[in-house]
């Protein structure tokens, strides 16, 4: 080595100031020729003294550290980092349990598991959230609760639109309102379970012309506010019930025995005020 | 009259290096006070600096002028974990991992009983390939593994940088030397050796080079010193800068250096260089 003795950096400003001075001045262009300088002995072994007092300051706060700098200091190895003089954070590295290695320090034979027990058997231990037979946790409670479980009751049964909405879609006089016409205005537009809802208009706001409309149901509001401004309302039948098909039959003879009576009475009405006339 | 018409330049060119040299470390220095301390405050780790003055030589061995390596390094606390950290990071992803042995029931042969179980007077056994026996099979033997482990893409830069800079600031620890790729007519080692020893190196010690290209003259006539390593930007590594008893370093690798390890590194730049450089790696 050309330096036996590495000078360690200061942090004080003037004294690197310092020691930049004097090898600045004394450098002659040749490494080799500081080996040589009398004034840079000098001035490495006040660097050496600094150094060691740094070392016993660095060496108070952890034994590990002083035991470091202790050997450091033993070999005057240079305070550059080399591959041999690295090592990890005092204290972040731990050594793995030895364990069934002896009984001195309590975790030979038994190895921590006591002697008897399932806890203490080889292979897969107690699976997670086993109770020891009682309903678990996760199963004594429900996954899902009100309407994310599929309850019946919170479900829509309309699709909702509003007169004042209808008044600003640009309908003509005349026009027909329905589901089709709805959604071709972009008023509506179902998507999912929505689309196999039916429609229901409802009475906020007012109407100035006179439309057709055609839905499942009219609010009672909106149907007074619609026969007011003389609109013409169609209530479309709901989901025809499944019936057997006699009973479809019998249901079929009722109401045509019933319409002729019904027609009937009527015709004997209209000939009984002419009697009385 | 010439060496009395040398002695003044030489004299107002240290004056005047000293004066360069001296004005622009005060405020270095105190940034980094200041920086360290405020960091303090807001973050738990942070990064301080230090500044080190290289003298350049010319390829001729004289001193011709002084430069300044200001480089990351992570706090005197930490430094060393994080220098390790690196550098067993390094060795661990350049394990294979390809050791492997065979179990007993991996060895070929030994499916017959070799002989009965009683009445022979001898140890039970039940297959010529156990591993008691030679030949047999490895209990819990070598088997190929990954050894690869993880880290922080900014931690190793850190960790570079904190090894250049202790490097650097060790005493006589690194040079900078001018340009050389075309002082070399001809590929000659014993050309490259004399160079070495004007320039003050042994070469019996470890020398790692590092310049922004290699003239092929240069490392033909360098490939066969055993103890040296001619490194670029892109082969700039870990276990080779702490390997190396001295540094050798050309102005524009000083510049490269300050530019990409520097106090005043661009993030940005630095983000984007490292996606490539990760994506180069895959």
């Amino acid at each position: 080595m050309a330096t036996p003795l590495s000078i360690s950096s200061n942090p004080l400003t003037s004294r690197h100031c310092y020691r930049l001075h004097l090898s600045s001045t004394s450098f002659k262009g040749n490494v080799s020729v500081l080996g040589a300088n009398p004034s840079q002995i000098l001035s490495l072994k006040l660097n050496q003294t600094l150094k060691t007092r740094n070392q016993q300051q660095f060496a108070r706060p952890l034994v590990v550290v002083s035991q470091t700098a202790a050997t450091s200091s033993a070999v005057v190895a240079p305070e550059r980092f080399r591959l041999d003089n690295l090592g990890p954070q005092p204290g972040s590295r731990k050594k793995q349990k030895r364990k069934g290695r002896g009984i001195s320090a309590g975790q030979g034979a038994s190895c921590g598991f006591g002697m008897r027990g399932q806890k203490s058997r080889s292979g897969p231990g107690i699976m997670r959230g086993f109770e020891g037979g009682q309903t678990a946790l996760y199963r004594r409670l429900p996954k899902l609760r009100g309407i994310a479980g599929g309850m019946r009751s919170g479900l829509p049964k309309y699709l909702p639109v509003n007169i004042k909405d209808i008044e600003t879609a640009g309908f003509q006089e005349g026009d027909e309102v329905s589901l089709e016409t709805l959604k071709q205005k972009g008023l509506i537009n179902p998507s999912g379970r929505e689309r196999k809802l039916p429609l229901k208009i409802l009475g906020t706001g007012e109407l100035s012309m006179k439309l057709t409309f055609k839905a499942r149901a009219f609010s009672t509001q909106a149907k007074e506010k619609l026969e007011a401004s003389g609109c013409t309302l169609t209530v479309l039948p709901g989901r025809k019930k499944w019936v057997k098909p006699s009973v479809a039959k019998n249901q079929a003879r009722a109401d045509e025995y019933f319409a002729k009576k019904r027609a009937a009475a009527a015709e004997a009405a209209t000939s009984e005020p002419a009697a009385s006339a | 009259m010439a060496s009395s018409a040398t002695a003044p330049n030489s004299l107002s060119f240290f004056s005047s290096s000293l004066f360069l040299s001296s004005s622009h470390q005060i405020p270095k220095t105190y940034i980094s006070v200041s920086k360290l301390g405020s960091g303090r405050v807001s973050k738990p780790l942070s990064v301080s600096s230090q500044l080190a003055t290289l003298p350049i030589l010319s390829f001729e061995g004289e001193k011709v002028g002084e430069t300044y390596l200001d480089l990351k390094a992570a706090p005197e606390d930490t430094a060393r974990a994080v220098v390790h950290r690196a550098i067993v990071t390094d060795l661990n992803n350049k394990r294979r991992g390809t050791a492997s042995t065979l179990t007993r029931g991996e060895v070929r042969g030994g499916g017959i009983k070799p002989y009965s179980q009683k009445k022979t007077g001898h140890a039970r056994r039940g297959s010529q390939r156990t591993p008691l026996r030679p030949g047999g099979g490895v209990v819990f033997g070598p088997r190929p593994k990954d050894w690869s482990i993880k880290i922080n893409r900014k931690e190793k830069k850190l960790a570079i940088s904190t090894a250049l800079s202790s490097a650097a600031s060790a005493e006589g620890g690194a040079i900078v030397v001018e340009e050389f790729g075309e002082k070399f007519e001809k590929p000659k080692t014993k050309d490259f050796l004399a160079a070495m020893q004007r320039w003050g190196l042994d070469p019996k010690e470890k020398a790692m080079f590092l310049m922004i290209d290699v003239d092929e003259n240069v490392a033909k006539s360098s490939r066969n010193i055993g103890t040296l390593r001619m490194l670029t930007p892109r082969t700039l590594n870990l276990f080779d800068i702490l390997n190396a008893d001295k540094l050798v370093l050309t102005p524009a690798a000083v510049e490269f250096l300050n530019a990409r390890y520097g106090v005043d590194a661009v993030e940005e730049e630095d983000d984007d260089e490292d996606e490539t450089e990760g994506s180069e790696e895959a």
